[in-house]
Protein backbone atom coordinates (compact mmCIF):
# COMPACT_ATOMS: atom_id res chain seq x y z
CA UNK A 1 0.00 0.00 0.00
CA UNK A 2 2.74 2.53 0.79
CA UNK A 3 5.73 3.19 -1.06
CA UNK A 4 8.32 4.50 1.50
CA UNK A 5 8.41 4.31 4.78
CA UNK A 6 10.32 7.26 5.72
CA UNK A 7 11.45 8.31 9.52
CA UNK A 8 12.08 11.66 10.13
CA UNK A 9 14.86 12.86 12.65
CA UNK A 10 13.33 15.82 15.03
CA UNK A 11 14.78 18.11 17.82
CA UNK A 12 13.84 16.32 21.52
CA UNK A 13 10.27 17.58 21.95
CA UNK A 14 8.61 19.27 24.70
CA UNK A 15 5.83 20.70 26.27
CA UNK A 16 6.96 24.34 24.47
CA UNK A 17 6.34 21.94 21.16
CA UNK A 18 3.11 22.48 19.20
CA UNK A 19 2.59 19.08 17.98
CA UNK A 20 0.36 20.71 14.75
CA UNK A 21 3.35 22.97 13.90
CA UNK A 22 5.70 20.05 14.53
CA UNK A 23 4.40 18.09 12.41
CA UNK A 24 3.81 20.48 9.68
CA UNK A 25 7.38 21.85 9.78
CA UNK A 26 9.47 17.93 9.40
CA UNK A 27 7.31 17.15 6.74
CA UNK A 28 6.91 19.74 4.65
CA UNK A 29 7.82 19.28 1.36
CA UNK A 30 7.06 15.97 1.37
CA UNK A 31 3.92 14.76 2.54
CA UNK A 32 0.71 15.96 0.63
CA UNK A 33 -2.89 14.33 0.06
CA UNK A 34 -3.01 10.67 0.37
CA UNK A 35 -0.08 10.13 2.06
CA UNK A 36 0.06 9.89 5.95
CA UNK A 37 1.97 11.36 8.86
CA UNK A 38 2.73 8.92 12.11
CA UNK A 39 3.38 10.15 14.92
CA UNK A 40 4.29 8.68 18.76
CA UNK A 41 2.18 8.43 20.83
CA UNK A 42 4.50 9.79 23.51
CA UNK A 43 5.34 12.84 21.99
CA UNK A 44 2.32 13.71 21.46
CA UNK A 45 1.63 13.77 25.04
CA UNK A 46 4.80 15.06 26.20
CA UNK A 47 4.01 18.12 23.94
CA UNK A 48 0.56 18.34 25.79
CA UNK A 49 2.59 18.43 29.09
CA UNK A 50 1.93 14.65 30.17
CA UNK A 51 5.34 14.50 31.57
CA UNK A 52 5.06 14.31 35.13
CA UNK A 53 8.06 14.21 37.37
CA UNK A 54 6.94 11.42 40.26
CA UNK A 55 8.17 14.51 42.80
CA UNK A 56 5.06 15.61 42.06
CA UNK A 57 3.23 13.06 42.64
CA UNK A 58 1.93 12.28 46.30
CA UNK A 59 0.98 8.47 46.30
CA UNK A 60 -1.33 7.30 48.97
CA UNK A 61 -1.70 4.37 50.96
CA UNK A 62 -3.86 2.62 48.35
CA UNK A 63 -1.29 3.13 45.31
CA UNK A 64 1.78 2.11 47.34
CA UNK A 65 0.10 -1.16 47.95
CA UNK A 66 -1.29 -1.72 44.46
CA UNK A 67 2.08 -0.72 42.90
CA UNK A 68 3.26 -3.98 44.28
CA UNK A 69 0.82 -6.50 42.29
CA UNK A 70 2.39 -8.42 39.68
CA UNK A 71 0.91 -9.28 36.35
CA UNK A 72 1.00 -5.52 34.83
CA UNK A 73 3.65 -6.47 32.50
CA UNK A 74 5.89 -4.55 34.79
CA UNK A 75 4.75 -1.71 34.65
CA UNK A 76 2.89 0.45 37.10
CA UNK A 77 5.51 -0.34 39.21
CA UNK A 78 6.17 2.35 41.13
CA UNK A 79 3.49 4.38 43.96
CA UNK A 80 4.01 7.40 41.68
CA UNK A 81 2.56 5.69 37.95
CA UNK A 82 0.46 4.36 40.01
CA UNK A 83 -0.75 7.23 41.87
CA UNK A 84 -1.52 8.62 38.52
CA UNK A 85 -3.35 5.44 36.64
CA UNK A 86 -5.55 5.65 39.58
CA UNK A 87 -6.36 9.79 39.20
CA UNK A 88 -6.25 8.83 35.46
CA UNK A 89 -9.41 5.54 35.32
CA UNK A 90 -10.87 5.86 38.83
CA UNK A 91 -9.91 3.63 41.92
CA UNK A 92 -13.18 1.14 41.22
CA UNK A 93 -11.49 0.29 37.69
CA UNK A 94 -7.96 0.03 38.96
CA UNK A 95 -9.25 -2.37 41.75
CA UNK A 96 -11.22 -4.20 39.29
CA UNK A 97 -8.56 -4.16 36.78
CA UNK A 98 -6.48 -6.08 39.53
CA UNK A 99 -9.09 -8.80 40.35
CA UNK A 100 -9.32 -9.30 36.42
CA UNK A 101 -5.55 -9.76 36.54
CA UNK A 102 -5.37 -12.50 39.59
CA UNK A 103 -8.64 -14.49 37.70
CA UNK A 104 -6.10 -14.33 34.33
CA UNK A 105 -3.51 -15.72 36.43
CA UNK A 106 -5.28 -18.60 37.90
CA UNK A 107 -6.34 -19.43 34.41
CA UNK A 108 -3.29 -18.59 32.45
CA UNK A 109 -4.04 -15.80 30.49
CA UNK A 110 -2.39 -12.35 30.10
CA UNK A 111 -3.43 -8.62 29.78
CA UNK A 112 -6.78 -8.76 31.52
CA UNK A 113 -5.34 -5.95 33.56
CA UNK A 114 -5.61 -3.50 30.52
CA UNK A 115 -8.68 -4.80 29.08
CA UNK A 116 -10.62 -4.36 32.54
CA UNK A 117 -8.84 -1.15 33.80
CA UNK A 118 -8.74 0.52 30.50
CA UNK A 119 -6.36 0.60 27.46
CA UNK A 120 -5.05 3.91 28.87
CA UNK A 121 -3.12 3.14 31.28
CA UNK A 122 -1.26 0.59 28.96
CA UNK A 123 -0.21 3.96 27.83
CA UNK A 124 1.38 5.36 30.79
CA UNK A 125 5.42 4.97 30.88
CA UNK A 126 6.80 4.61 33.99
CA UNK A 127 9.95 6.02 35.48
CA UNK A 128 12.90 5.12 33.08
CA UNK A 129 10.15 3.76 30.39
CA UNK A 130 10.90 6.74 27.90
CA UNK A 131 14.40 8.13 26.35
CA UNK A 132 16.39 10.96 27.89
CA UNK A 133 15.75 13.46 28.33
CA UNK A 134 12.08 12.16 30.09
CA UNK A 135 13.88 9.25 31.59
CA UNK A 136 12.80 10.61 35.06
CA UNK A 137 8.96 11.22 34.50
CA UNK A 138 6.00 9.14 34.18
CA UNK A 139 4.71 9.97 30.76
CA UNK A 140 0.81 9.51 30.58
CA UNK A 141 -1.06 8.43 26.95
CA UNK A 142 -1.71 11.70 24.79
CA UNK A 143 -5.11 13.53 25.19
CA UNK A 144 -7.68 13.29 22.48
CA UNK A 145 -5.52 11.65 20.07
CA UNK A 146 -8.41 11.99 17.45
CA UNK A 147 -8.61 15.94 17.61
CA UNK A 148 -4.54 16.61 17.37
CA UNK A 149 -4.54 13.93 13.78
CA UNK A 150 -7.44 15.54 12.75
CA UNK A 151 -5.89 18.72 13.14
CA UNK A 152 -2.19 17.68 11.45
CA UNK A 153 -4.56 16.61 8.59
CA UNK A 154 -6.07 20.13 8.30
CA UNK A 155 -2.76 21.91 8.75
CA UNK A 156 -1.23 19.78 6.35
CA UNK A 157 -3.38 18.20 3.64
CA UNK A 158 -2.09 14.53 4.53
CA UNK A 159 -3.75 11.58 6.59
CA UNK A 160 -2.34 11.56 10.12
CA UNK A 161 -2.22 8.87 12.94
CA UNK A 162 -1.18 8.63 16.24
CA UNK A 163 0.30 4.83 17.54
CA UNK A 164 2.10 3.04 20.31
CA UNK A 165 4.41 0.86 18.88
CA UNK A 166 7.07 -1.14 20.39
CA UNK A 167 10.14 -3.85 19.46
CA UNK A 168 8.33 -6.36 19.81
CA UNK A 169 6.23 -5.23 16.72
CA UNK A 170 2.86 -4.22 18.64
CA UNK A 171 1.13 -1.50 17.33
CA UNK A 172 -1.46 0.11 18.66
CA UNK A 173 -2.95 2.84 16.88
CA UNK A 174 -5.16 5.36 18.78
CA UNK A 175 -6.19 7.88 16.83
CA UNK A 176 -6.19 7.85 12.37
CA UNK A 177 -7.89 9.85 9.85
CA UNK A 178 -9.26 7.48 7.33
CA UNK A 179 -10.44 4.38 8.64
CA UNK A 180 -9.71 2.63 5.07
CA UNK A 181 -6.00 2.87 5.59
CA UNK A 182 -6.18 1.28 9.24
CA UNK A 183 -4.01 -2.28 8.20
CA UNK A 184 -2.07 -0.56 6.03
CA UNK A 185 -0.63 1.41 8.49
CA UNK A 186 -0.51 -0.99 11.02
CA UNK A 187 1.37 -3.50 8.49
CA UNK A 188 3.99 0.13 7.82
CA UNK A 189 3.87 0.91 11.63
CA UNK A 190 5.51 -2.90 12.72
CA UNK A 191 8.99 -2.53 12.03
CA UNK A 192 8.65 0.41 14.87
CA UNK A 193 10.20 3.47 12.10
CA UNK A 194 9.99 5.46 15.64
CA UNK A 195 13.32 3.89 16.16
CA UNK A 196 14.41 3.22 19.47
CA UNK A 197 17.06 4.54 22.11
CA UNK A 198 19.51 6.49 19.79
CA UNK A 199 17.21 7.05 16.89
CA UNK A 200 15.15 10.15 17.37
CA UNK A 201 12.95 9.95 14.96
CA UNK A 202 8.80 10.13 16.23
CA UNK A 203 7.75 11.33 13.06
CA UNK A 204 7.01 9.19 10.25
CA UNK A 205 6.12 9.93 6.43
CA UNK A 206 4.17 6.97 4.86
CA UNK A 207 3.92 7.65 0.98
CA UNK A 208 1.33 6.29 -0.92
CA UNK A 209 2.04 5.09 -4.38
CA UNK A 210 2.28 7.80 -7.23
CA UNK A 211 -1.04 7.63 -9.25
CA UNK A 212 -0.52 5.85 -12.62
CA UNK A 213 -1.24 9.46 -14.94
CA UNK B 1 9.33 24.74 -7.93
CA UNK B 2 12.50 22.27 -8.16
CA UNK B 3 12.24 18.81 -6.95
CA UNK B 4 15.14 19.39 -4.44
CA UNK B 5 15.98 16.04 -2.43
CA UNK B 6 15.08 16.45 1.30
CA UNK B 7 17.20 15.18 3.73
CA UNK B 8 14.77 12.86 6.35
CA UNK B 9 17.40 11.42 8.98
CA UNK B 10 20.74 10.20 10.10
CA UNK B 11 21.84 7.42 12.20
CA UNK B 12 24.50 5.11 13.29
CA UNK B 13 25.03 2.00 14.95
CA UNK B 14 27.27 -1.06 15.29
CA UNK B 15 26.26 -3.39 12.87
CA UNK B 16 27.10 -7.03 11.73
CA UNK B 17 28.17 -7.41 8.21
CA UNK B 18 27.84 -10.98 6.00
CA UNK B 19 31.14 -12.41 6.97
CA UNK B 20 30.47 -11.32 10.68
CA UNK B 21 32.63 -8.52 10.98
CA UNK B 22 31.34 -5.03 13.33
CA UNK B 23 31.33 -1.76 11.50
CA UNK B 24 30.08 1.49 12.45
CA UNK B 25 27.57 2.24 10.30
CA UNK B 26 26.61 5.63 9.18
CA UNK B 27 23.40 6.59 7.33
CA UNK B 28 21.85 9.63 5.21
CA UNK B 29 18.73 9.55 4.04
CA UNK B 30 16.55 11.81 1.61
CA UNK B 31 13.46 11.19 -0.57
CA UNK B 32 15.22 11.00 -3.54
CA UNK B 33 18.81 9.80 -4.72
CA UNK B 34 20.88 12.80 -3.84
CA UNK B 35 24.37 14.22 -5.47
CA UNK B 36 27.49 14.00 -2.69
CA UNK B 37 31.10 14.92 -2.38
CA UNK B 38 32.99 13.07 -0.27
CA UNK B 39 36.26 14.22 1.41
CA UNK B 40 39.04 13.94 4.00
CA UNK B 41 40.54 15.97 5.21
CA UNK B 42 42.37 14.49 8.04
CA UNK B 43 42.79 10.74 8.65
CA UNK B 44 40.04 11.75 11.76
CA UNK B 45 37.55 13.52 9.63
CA UNK B 46 35.43 12.59 6.72
CA UNK B 47 33.26 15.40 5.25
CA UNK B 48 29.92 14.47 3.33
CA UNK B 49 28.28 17.50 0.89
CA UNK B 50 24.94 16.46 -0.35
CA UNK B 51 22.65 18.78 -2.07
CA UNK B 52 19.67 18.80 -0.91
CA UNK B 53 17.06 20.94 1.21
CA UNK B 54 17.10 19.34 5.80
CA UNK B 55 14.01 18.86 6.69
CA UNK B 56 15.59 17.01 9.58
CA UNK B 57 16.67 17.96 12.76
CA UNK B 58 20.41 19.51 12.27
CA UNK B 59 21.97 19.27 15.67
CA UNK B 60 24.68 17.02 16.31
CA UNK B 61 24.89 13.15 16.05
CA UNK B 62 26.63 11.74 19.69
CA UNK B 63 27.93 8.03 18.62
CA UNK B 64 31.16 7.89 20.63
CA UNK B 65 31.48 4.27 20.04
CA UNK B 66 35.45 3.90 19.83
CA UNK B 67 35.38 4.48 16.68
CA UNK B 68 32.68 7.36 15.70
CA UNK B 69 32.77 10.58 17.70
CA UNK B 70 29.80 12.76 16.31
CA UNK B 71 28.77 14.21 13.02
CA UNK B 72 28.38 17.71 12.99
CA UNK B 73 26.15 18.90 10.61
CA UNK B 74 25.55 22.74 8.79
CA UNK B 75 23.03 23.65 6.48
CA UNK B 76 23.97 26.01 3.63
CA UNK B 77 20.63 27.31 1.99
CA UNK B 78 21.85 29.63 -0.33
CA UNK B 79 23.87 26.70 -2.22
CA UNK B 80 21.08 24.52 -0.86
CA UNK B 81 23.83 21.99 0.44
CA UNK B 82 23.59 20.66 3.67
CA UNK B 83 27.69 19.71 5.12
CA UNK B 84 27.94 16.75 7.55
CA UNK B 85 31.41 16.44 9.18
CA UNK B 86 31.85 13.08 10.68
CA UNK B 87 34.49 13.30 13.40
CA UNK B 88 36.77 10.03 14.22
CA UNK B 89 37.84 8.11 17.96
CA UNK B 90 40.33 6.36 15.75
CA UNK B 91 41.55 6.77 11.89
CA UNK B 92 39.02 4.15 10.46
CA UNK B 93 38.70 3.60 6.97
CA UNK B 94 35.41 3.59 5.15
CA UNK B 95 33.26 2.04 2.64
CA UNK B 96 30.52 3.99 1.28
CA UNK B 97 27.40 2.72 -1.08
CA UNK B 98 24.09 3.87 -2.13
CA UNK B 99 20.66 3.14 -2.42
CA UNK B 100 17.84 4.07 -4.32
CA UNK B 101 14.34 4.11 -2.69
CA UNK B 102 11.99 5.62 -0.59
CA UNK B 103 14.29 7.01 1.48
CA UNK B 104 17.30 6.95 -0.95
CA UNK B 105 20.49 5.73 1.69
CA UNK B 106 24.31 7.11 1.75
CA UNK B 107 25.94 4.63 3.67
CA UNK B 108 29.56 5.15 5.37
CA UNK B 109 30.63 1.54 6.67
CA UNK B 110 33.55 2.28 9.41
CA UNK B 111 35.80 -0.22 9.61
CA UNK B 112 36.03 -1.13 13.42
CA UNK B 113 39.33 -2.55 13.27
CA UNK B 114 41.45 -0.04 15.16
CA UNK B 115 39.61 -0.91 17.90
CA UNK B 116 40.01 -4.78 17.34
CA UNK B 117 43.15 -4.28 16.87
CA UNK B 118 43.29 -2.60 20.25
CA UNK B 119 42.04 -5.71 21.87
CA UNK B 120 42.74 -8.91 20.42
CA UNK B 121 44.43 -11.10 22.60
CA UNK B 122 43.91 -8.91 25.43
CA UNK B 123 43.05 -10.51 28.18
CA UNK B 124 40.12 -9.31 30.28
CA UNK B 125 38.71 -9.99 33.83
CA UNK B 126 35.05 -8.61 34.62
CA UNK B 127 34.27 -9.21 38.40
CA UNK B 128 30.81 -9.20 38.46
CA UNK B 129 30.09 -7.83 42.57
CA UNK B 130 28.41 -10.52 44.75
CA UNK B 131 26.46 -13.50 43.90
CA UNK B 132 25.09 -16.06 45.73
CA UNK B 133 23.96 -15.35 49.41
CA UNK B 134 25.14 -12.29 49.06
CA UNK B 135 22.30 -9.69 46.99
CA UNK B 136 24.58 -6.48 47.32
CA UNK B 137 22.09 -3.49 47.14
CA UNK B 138 18.28 -3.59 46.25
CA UNK B 139 16.15 -2.09 44.22
CA UNK B 140 13.00 -0.01 45.49
CA UNK B 141 10.68 -2.41 43.35
CA UNK B 142 12.50 -5.42 42.84
CA UNK B 143 16.30 -5.75 41.14
CA UNK B 144 18.98 -7.21 43.01
CA UNK B 145 22.56 -5.75 42.18
CA UNK B 146 24.04 -9.21 41.69
CA UNK B 147 21.52 -10.21 38.76
CA UNK B 148 21.88 -7.01 37.42
CA UNK B 149 25.78 -6.70 37.57
CA UNK B 150 25.49 -10.39 36.34
CA UNK B 151 23.70 -9.24 33.17
CA UNK B 152 25.66 -6.15 32.60
CA UNK B 153 28.98 -8.59 33.06
CA UNK B 154 27.43 -10.83 30.55
CA UNK B 155 26.79 -7.26 27.98
CA UNK B 156 30.48 -7.05 28.50
CA UNK B 157 32.05 -10.41 27.65
CA UNK B 158 30.01 -10.47 24.50
CA UNK B 159 31.28 -7.22 23.11
CA UNK B 160 34.67 -8.48 24.19
CA UNK B 161 34.75 -11.59 22.66
CA UNK B 162 33.60 -9.84 19.37
CA UNK B 163 36.49 -7.94 19.29
CA UNK B 164 38.68 -11.12 20.03
CA UNK B 165 39.84 -10.27 23.35
CA UNK B 166 40.02 -13.23 26.18
CA UNK B 167 37.56 -13.13 28.87
CA UNK B 168 37.35 -14.15 32.54
CA UNK B 169 34.70 -13.92 35.07
CA UNK B 170 35.52 -14.48 38.84
CA UNK B 171 32.33 -16.00 39.40
CA UNK B 172 29.67 -18.26 38.27
CA UNK B 173 26.55 -17.09 38.68
CA UNK B 174 25.48 -18.43 41.85
CA UNK B 175 28.81 -17.78 43.80
CA UNK B 176 30.01 -15.05 45.78
CA UNK B 177 33.92 -16.22 45.63
CA UNK B 178 36.01 -13.52 48.56
CA UNK B 179 37.24 -10.41 46.90
CA UNK B 180 41.22 -11.80 47.65
CA UNK B 181 40.12 -14.59 45.00
CA UNK B 182 38.36 -12.43 42.50
CA UNK B 183 41.81 -9.87 42.73
CA UNK B 184 43.80 -12.85 42.03
CA UNK B 185 42.61 -13.36 38.56
CA UNK B 186 43.77 -9.85 37.84
CA UNK B 187 47.48 -11.51 37.69
CA UNK B 188 48.86 -11.33 33.77
CA UNK B 189 45.60 -9.71 32.01
CA UNK B 190 45.47 -7.13 30.44
CA UNK B 191 42.35 -5.01 32.42
CA UNK B 192 40.34 -6.17 35.50
CA UNK B 193 36.91 -4.53 35.74
CA UNK B 194 34.93 -5.26 38.85
CA UNK B 195 31.04 -4.48 38.17
CA UNK B 196 28.77 -3.16 40.91
CA UNK B 197 25.98 -0.51 41.18
CA UNK B 198 25.84 1.89 44.15
CA UNK B 199 23.33 1.77 47.25
CA UNK B 200 21.97 5.00 49.85
CA UNK B 201 19.55 5.23 52.23
CA UNK B 202 18.56 8.18 50.52
CA UNK B 203 16.29 7.15 47.25
CA UNK B 204 17.01 10.75 45.88
CA UNK B 205 20.88 10.46 45.40
CA UNK B 206 21.66 8.43 41.67
CA UNK B 207 24.04 8.34 39.14
CA UNK B 208 27.38 6.30 38.34
CA UNK B 209 30.51 6.21 39.59
CA UNK B 210 34.33 4.84 38.36
CA UNK B 211 36.50 3.69 41.63
CA UNK B 212 40.43 3.20 41.16
CA UNK B 213 43.33 1.85 43.16
CA UNK B 214 44.71 4.82 45.58
CA UNK B 215 48.05 6.68 44.48
CA UNK B 216 47.77 6.19 40.57
CA UNK B 217 47.52 9.29 38.60
CA UNK B 218 47.37 7.05 35.59
CA UNK B 219 44.40 4.88 36.56
CA UNK B 220 42.50 8.13 38.35
CA UNK B 221 42.97 9.96 34.68
CA UNK B 222 41.61 6.64 33.23
CA UNK B 223 38.60 6.86 35.69
CA UNK B 224 37.72 9.89 34.83
CA UNK B 225 37.81 8.90 31.10
CA UNK B 226 35.79 6.52 31.68
CA UNK B 227 32.81 7.75 33.67
CA UNK B 228 33.25 10.94 31.21
CA UNK B 229 32.09 8.54 28.84
CA UNK B 230 29.41 6.65 30.42
CA UNK B 231 27.65 9.68 31.20
CA UNK B 232 27.44 10.89 27.92
CA UNK B 233 26.58 7.77 26.38
CA UNK B 234 24.22 6.31 29.02
CA UNK B 235 23.26 9.87 30.34
CA UNK B 236 23.13 8.73 33.72
CA UNK B 237 24.34 11.42 35.68
CA UNK B 238 28.23 11.10 36.94
CA UNK B 239 28.64 10.72 40.90
CA UNK B 240 32.38 10.84 40.39
CA UNK B 241 35.68 8.83 40.77
CA UNK B 242 37.10 7.75 44.27
CA UNK B 243 40.25 5.66 45.09
CA UNK B 244 39.16 2.34 46.89
CA UNK B 245 41.33 0.72 48.69
CA UNK B 246 40.10 -3.14 47.64
CA UNK B 247 41.31 -2.18 43.54
CA UNK B 248 45.09 -2.22 45.42
CA UNK B 249 44.93 -5.99 45.57
CA UNK B 250 44.82 -6.11 42.19
CA UNK B 251 48.47 -6.74 40.90
CA UNK B 252 49.95 -5.78 37.86
CA UNK B 253 47.29 -4.65 35.81
CA UNK B 254 44.71 -1.35 34.86
CA UNK B 255 41.90 -2.02 37.49
CA UNK B 256 38.50 -0.44 37.70
CA UNK B 257 35.29 -0.37 39.61
CA UNK B 258 32.25 0.97 37.76
CA UNK B 259 29.29 1.60 39.79
CA UNK B 260 27.00 1.87 36.96
CA UNK B 261 24.22 3.03 38.44
CA UNK B 262 22.57 4.14 42.44
CA UNK B 263 20.25 1.17 42.10
CA UNK B 264 18.02 2.39 44.99
CA UNK B 265 17.07 5.04 43.14
CA UNK B 266 13.28 4.46 41.48
CA UNK B 267 15.12 5.88 37.81
CA UNK B 268 18.43 4.70 37.62
CA UNK B 269 16.65 0.80 39.15
CA UNK B 270 14.41 1.48 36.11
CA UNK B 271 17.16 1.86 33.77
CA UNK B 272 19.03 -0.94 35.02
CA UNK B 273 15.94 -3.23 33.01
CA UNK B 274 16.60 -1.89 29.49
CA UNK B 275 18.88 -3.83 27.41
CA UNK B 276 19.95 -0.56 26.07
CA UNK B 277 21.79 0.70 28.83
CA UNK B 278 23.98 -2.19 29.72
CA UNK B 279 25.20 -2.08 26.32
CA UNK B 280 26.06 1.39 25.94
CA UNK B 281 27.55 1.25 29.25
CA UNK B 282 29.91 -1.57 28.20
CA UNK B 283 31.24 -0.42 24.87
CA UNK B 284 31.17 3.21 26.63
CA UNK B 285 34.22 1.82 29.01
CA UNK B 286 35.24 -0.12 26.46
CA UNK B 287 35.63 2.67 24.39
CA UNK B 288 37.02 4.98 26.80
CA UNK B 289 39.93 2.19 27.74
CA UNK B 290 40.81 2.49 24.37
CA UNK B 291 40.71 5.78 23.56
CA UNK B 292 43.26 6.28 26.89
CA UNK B 293 45.33 3.74 26.28
CA UNK B 294 44.79 2.76 22.47
CA UNK B 295 46.58 6.38 21.26
CA UNK B 296 49.55 6.05 23.93
CA UNK B 297 50.42 2.56 23.28
CA UNK B 298 49.45 2.58 19.16
CA UNK B 299 51.74 5.29 17.83
ZN1 LIG C 1 28.36 -3.86 45.38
Amino acid sequence: MFAGIIPVRTHIITEEDDIVEVACRYTSGIAGPGDVIALAESVVAISQGRAILPERVRPGILARILCRFPNKSGSLATPAAMQLALKEVGTLRVLAGCAAAAAGKLLGKKGWFYIVAGRELALIDDIAGTMYPYERHIILGPKDPQKVAEAIKEATGAEAVIADVNDLGCVDILALTRKEYYQAVKEALRGNPFGNEDEQTPIVILKKFAEVA
Amino acid sequence: MSKLPRLTNIYSKVKEDNGGRDYTLLAIEATSPFTYQLGRPDPMRYQVKVTGLANMYTGPLAVQDGILREVTITVKPEESQVLFEVWLEAPAEATVSFTEGLPSRLTLLLSRSPLKDFYCGKRVVLDPGHGGADGGHRGPVNLWEKDVVWKTAQEFSRQLRRLGAEVILTRAEGENPPWEERAGKGEGADLFISLHTHGEGDRKVRGAAVLYPPGSREMEILARAVLERIVSKTKVPGRGIFPAAELGKVKGCPALAIETVTITNWVDEGILRNPYFHRKLALAVLAGFFCTYGEKRGK
